[in-house]
């Protein structure tokens, strides 16, 4: 146990004192990417109940394995690839369940189609429409545009992070983005709307 | 896994990388590729600008999300003082011989294979010592009254009532964490190999009922990492 505070503590000393049996170090640890992984998750699974479930499989793992941590990545690049895994095994649970692939339909979020796209935008505003336009993408989708975008990881970390080849998340990354545009303009997206 | 990754063969090389020269994590060569391509193509520089309007939409999304809730970290709390205890009571238990015995020995063998991947050559030699311990001690057991805790190791496979059995090659170039990562994603544990032509046999659990085809399909698609996987009867 040092005596620096925790907060001030980086990410790999945090790992490993929590890999030595430390709860201090790994409550602050969580608290540091608690955020940033609830995100990660809900952009990967869309329902936030399922989010909160999968988050604690994936905060207990990083407990469990900390003491395995041997820094040859970075930690937050350790821990989002054990939140990549228990989301899978939470999207294969929830298709087998329900036979077929996770849809994140959510009556009351559901488009009226009542309403013409125009109200609905001015409703929703922005976010909210981009949130229901995402809902229409694979989950693979939206797990790469959350890493490009949002996390703004460069291609050759989300390729090791995700298992793939370099030349696939370039053109996954496109071609989502590709999807989600057609999406937010069914739901009535307009240019002048940034 | 996706087909529809598939791109337009008329798409700029420059236009894929986009994303990344937004954010500014290209490498130097790659930004003076964008660079240089962009004041020459309107097309990319549209795709540009779509690109810039798309990620503001998506961060702004995703900042709608504030976080989890205070039960995810009591639930967090209370399955580590749990899993602590039980662990300590594991130890306790560790005089025990017999079955419980060879269970433990069989979880740690099996802890070789899907943990680190020890080098090819070393694995021949335990591989051949542990094919013949499971062969001989792992069917038809009882199962212990208490399942063998191996303290803050990596999450064993849950111990299915079913399993799949694939015969798996895999390339040379393929890397201790790409196999690792493939095997995670299809809930694999290899549990014997190398055999003399270097293959491996894997077993899948199938608790969640993925048919064997799904997963023999997520290896398939990943060339650069499996040479052939063909289902096994065991
Ligand atoms: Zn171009």
């Amino acid at each position: 146990m040092t005596t620096t505070d925790v907060h001030d503590r980086s990410d790999q000393d945090l790992t490993s004192e929590a890999g030595q049996g430390d709860e201090e170090a790994f409550q602050a640890l969580y608290h540091r990417y608690e955020k940033r992984i609830f995100q990660y998750l809900i952009s990967m699974l869309g329902d936030p109940t399922l989010t909160e479930e999968t988050m604690v499989e994936v905060m207990v793992a990083v407990w469990k394995n900390a003491g395995k941590f041997r820094g040859d990545s970075k930690v937050s690049t350790w821990i989002f690839g054990i939140a990549h895994h228990k989301g899978i095994d939470a999207i294969r649970r929830v298709s087998s369940h329900r036979q077929s692939s996770v849809s994140l339909d959510d009556a009351e979020e559901t488009v009226d189609v009542g309403d013409s796209p125009e109200d609905h935008v001015q409703q929703k505003g922005l976010a909210k429409l981009t949130t229901q336009a995402m809902k229409d993408l694979s989950p693979d989708h939206r797990e790469v545009l959350h890493l490009a975008f949002f996390e703004e990881l460069p291609y050759q970390e989300i390729s090791s992070l995700l298992n793939i080849p370099m030349n696939t998340v370039k053109t996954r990354v496109f071609y989502a983005k590709q999807q989600l545009k057609g999406h937010m303009h069914a739901l009535g997206f307009s240019e002048t709307m940034l | 896994m996706n087909e529809s990754d598939q791109l337009d063969p008329s798409t700029h090389h420059e236009a894929t990388l986009l994303p990344w020269y937004l954010t500014d994590t290209l490498d130097r060569q790659e930004k003076q590729d964008v660079e240089t391509h962009l004041p020459n193509c309107e097309r990319c520089q549209i795709e540009l600008d779509e690109m810039k309007r798309t990620r503001a939409a998506v961060k702004a999304s995703i900042n709608e999300q504030t976080g989890p809730s205070s039960v995810v970290f009591e639930q967090v709390m209370a399955r580590i003082r749990e899993e602590q205890s039980s662990a300590e009571t594991t130890i306790q238990r560790k005089s025990h011989t017999g079955p419980n015995l060879l269970k433990q020995i069989q979880a740690w063998i099996q802890s070789l294979f899907t943990v680190p991947w020890v080098p090819v050559l070393a694995t021949i030699v335990i591989v051949g010592q542990s094919a013949l311990l499971m062969t001989n001690l792992g069917n038809n057991q009882t199962l212990p009254d208490w399942e063998p805790v191996v303290p803050r190791g990596i999450p064993q496979a849950p111990s299915p009532s079913e399993s799949h059995h694939i015969h798996i090659i895999f390339t040379e170039t393929a890397t201790q964490s790409e196999i690792q990562g493939l095997l995670q994603l299809i809930h694999a544990q290899i549990i014997r190999g190398p055999s003399l032509d270097g293959a491996y046999v894997l077993k899948i659990s199938t608790n969640d009922l993925t048919p064997i085809e799904a997963s023999l399909e997520t290896l398939l698609a990943q060339p650069t990492i499996v040479r052939s996987a063909t289902p096994a009867n065991e």
